[in-house]
């Protein structure tokens, strides 16, 4: 019974569809594309819906019904009207890029990834689209791990004379090599990665010189936060000397008892070789903050290196005992127990930092 | 007792003892007298004293480590050298003193300057295009002679003809090439690519070497630069590892894996027998930097039995119960590292299991 009026059926709707198509797709547009100036939205929506029905293959149609759908939060709408948008026209770049946004929302982060990379390819994006694209690109790839890559979308940024309240906490997390969404960050920690993004923006933004004082202020706001201290790590392995040593010495003359900068200086002396030169701040930054990582790290390095090698060790070891999830820590100290002779010694602590360097992630 | 050679020499002179001010009054005047005899009064170079080392220094990998278009060697023996891959092929030619890189991707093509090749048996080519560097997506293998993908970008995604060109290499990469490729790139921590000159010369590892041939004329030994030699074995490897890799630079950029082989200080220093303060295992325990590489692998047993052969200092290592040559070959395997197309001696010295894999 059923098979025999399925043709019958079928005949029927295919003649309702002509007569539609026939009679209602331009007025349908119409409406939808009026419906749409006046911000008529969740209006428009229903109709460009229609019209598509019956002309699946206006193009403009789904960008239109994905922007409408993007702008009243139906991402899943939107995804897929900007997916049929793309099929039928792979050039738009910005189709591209707002079905990478509607996918970002709808926490389909490789997909998001890709498309919106794919919508960067096109240098004639609408610059306030391309600054929109880049940043959640610096999202997704901090959040796959890829830090290097997400600094370097921030870098769009750096020119801006006041950030986007949003960057802060997005260029924190990839500062300090966290997997995370802004969203996902604890609200503890919330603080320690506005601080670190605003550290490395400022840096980023500003001259050598300010760059050197952000950082130092940092470490003086978390003094004991093991983040902050990889973060310094990586940043005082790059600084440049003259730019960022004067303005150590910059704040050491204004605050004699600045313990954060003398460990800075100290290790950044280190960093080019001036072990002589370091061993002075580092003495003072161990007497100023004995408790400070840092700067054991710092005297232990200066000692080991200008020759006393067995008090150079005694200051690593306690640099260890502060901090020792910190590579550089276990590096320093892997490499005086090698110079001091102690095998067994040095080839646990290598052996240590190395299961540590496996299960945590590089800077660059 | 040392042999009255250069070192012993240098060690005489920089050591403080009854004899010090004769002895340096004496070189100061031999220096004067060689300076004379070779008719070089105001421009004493470095081999006017240093004459077997500056003969030998040329012929190592580390004075080839760069090379200008015009004289580089792949490119006398032939003139282009081309290599497609996923849609893109990639075109490298000489013309006269200049060499061209194209890339295509069947519509369009694209052609840059080389200006530096970098490396001697592989040569990659640092491309400048707008004020931005770029680490060519093809090098040049000897072994092959011919080009195939730059080693490390296997893996990497070609998305467009920009990407086919090269990699953008950041400023603090550009001057990690530069410095470990050149001498007298980074002035005042800036990179002054232009004025480099390709390869390693004396003054790149002697640093002060150009203030002590301005002295040394005038009888001043003040100057004289560090000697290298006497640094502690961990110093050493340290210091050869600021080109071929730390242990602390491997472990801090996680450059875990087969690719590692290539980063000998970190693979020493994984060995059992290392021992940073033990000079029978230093870098220059086996290695002359002054010399050309020795492929012999025989003649670094004598190495390996200073300590698996004799009591020495007090310490005495094993003795090897399986053969009484042959060491290197068993314990530092050569390891084929395939994007390279060609062995590397595995510098983790230990005792090979059959089948064991690879030990990052």
């Amino acid at each position: 019974m059923t098979l025999r009026i399925l043709p019958f059926l079928l005949f029927l709707v295919s003649f309702a569809s002509a007569e539609i198509q026939g009679q209602t797709f331009d007025d349908l547009a119409r409406r939808a594309e009026a419906a749409l100036d006046a911000s008529n939205l969740p209006q428009a929506i229903d109709l460009f819906q229609q019209a598509l029905r019956i002309k699946p293959q206006w193009s403009e149609g789904w960008w239109s019904l994905g922007t409408a759908a993007y702008d009243t939060d139906r991402y899943d709408v939107a995804r897929d009207a900007l997916a049929r948008c793309v099929a039928l026209k792979p050039d738009v770049a910005p189709a591209w890029g707002l079905l990478g946004l509607s996918e970002f929302q709808l926490n389909d982060y490789g997909n998001a990834l890709r498309h919106i990379e794919q919508s960067l390819l096109d240098t004639r994006l609408d610059v306030q689209m391309a600054r929109v694209l880049r940043f959640h690109e610096g999202m997704l790839l901090a959040h796959a791990g890829e830090f290097d890559r997400a600094m370097a979308s921030y870098a769009l940024f750096a020119h801006d004379d006041h950030p986007p309240a949003a960057l802060l906490p997005a260029i924190g997390i990839t500062a300090l090599r966290e997997p995370l969404l802004p969203d996902q960050i604890p609200p503890e920690r919330r603080e320690l990665f506005n601080a670190a993004g605003e550290t490395v923006w400022a840096a980023m933004s500003q001259d050598e010189a300010h760059g050197a004082g952000a950082f130092q202020r940092l470490l003086s706001r978390f003094p004991a936060s093991p983040e902050v201290h990889v973060l310094l790590d990586a940043y005082l392995l790059v600084a440049p000397l003259r730019a960022a040593g004067e303005e150590f010495r910059r704040e050491l003359e204004a605050d004699a008892s600045n313990s954060s900068a003398a460990a800075m200086l100290a290790c950044l002396l280190l960093n080019h070789d001036d072990a002589d030169g370091a061993l002075p701040y580092a003495t003072k930054a161990v007497q100023l903050a004995p408790k400070l990582s840092l700067a054991q790290y710092a005297l232990g390095r200066a000692l080991a290196t200008t020759g006393n090698l067995a008090e150079g060790i005694g200051h690593l070891e306690l640099a260890m005992q502060l901090d020792p999830t910190n590579i550089e820590n276990g590096i320093a100290l892997a490499s005086a127990y090698s110079k001091a002779g102690r095998t067994a010694d040095a080839r646990a602590e290598r052996d240590r930092t190395m299961d540590l360097a496996r299960r945590t992630v590089p800077h660059a | 007792m040392p042999e009255p050679n250069e070192t012993a020499r240098w060690t005489w002179l920089a050591e403080p003892s009854p004899m010090h001010s004769l002895s340096r009054a004496l070189f100061a005047m031999h220096v004067i007298v060689n300076l004379a005899s070779a008719g070089q009064n105001s421009a004493p170079t470095c081999a006017t004293c240093h004459e077997k080392e500056c003969r030998s220094q040329p012929k190592t990998p580390m004075a080839r480590a760069m090379w200008k278009p015009a004289i580089d060697p792949a490119f006398q023996k032939q003139a282009s050298f081309t290599f497609a891959r996923g849609g893109y092929t990639w075109r490298v030619e000489r013309h006269g003193s200049d060499v061209t890189y194209t890339v295509g991707d069947g519509t369009r093509s694209a052609t840059l300057p080389v200006h530096w090749i970098f490396g001697d048996t592989i040569q990659t080519y640092v491309l400048e295009h707008e004020g931005q560097f770029y680490e060519s997506r093809v090098s040049y293998f000897s072994t092959i002679n011919g080009l195939d993908i730059t080693p490390g970008d296997e893996k990497d995604r070609l998305l467009n003809i920009t990407e086919a060109i090269g990699r953008d290499v950041h400023s603090r990469e550009l001057q990690a090439c530069f410095g470990c490729h050149s001498t007298g790139a980074i002035v005042n921590g800036q990179l002054q690519a232009a004025s480099s000159t390709p390869g390693l010369q004396c003054v790149h590892c002697h640093t002060g070497a150009e203030q002590h041939q301005r002295d040394i004329v005038q009888g001043k030994l003040n100057s004289v630069p560090p000697k290298l030699g006497r640094l502690a074995t961990e110093d050493t490897s340290n210091f050869c590892g600021q080109c071929h890799r730390t242990w602390g630079e491997v472990v801090r950029r996680r450059a875990f894996g087969l690719a590692d082989v290539r980063f000998q200080p970190y693979r020493l220093a994984k060995s059992k027998c290392y021992d940073g303060s033990d000079a029978r295992i230093s870098c220059i325990a086996c290695h002359d930097p002054h010399n050309d590489i020795v492929r012999n692998d025989a003649s670094y047993e004598v190495k390996c039995v200073a300590c698996h052969g004799q009591a020495a200092n007090g310490k005495m290592a094993k003795i090897c119960p399986v053969a009484s040559s042959g060491c290197i070959g068993c314990h530092m395997p050569k390891t084929d590292l395939p994007p390279t197309h060609r062995t590397w001696t595995d510098h983790f010295i230990r005792v090979v299991k059959p089948g064991e894999a690879y030990p990052e």
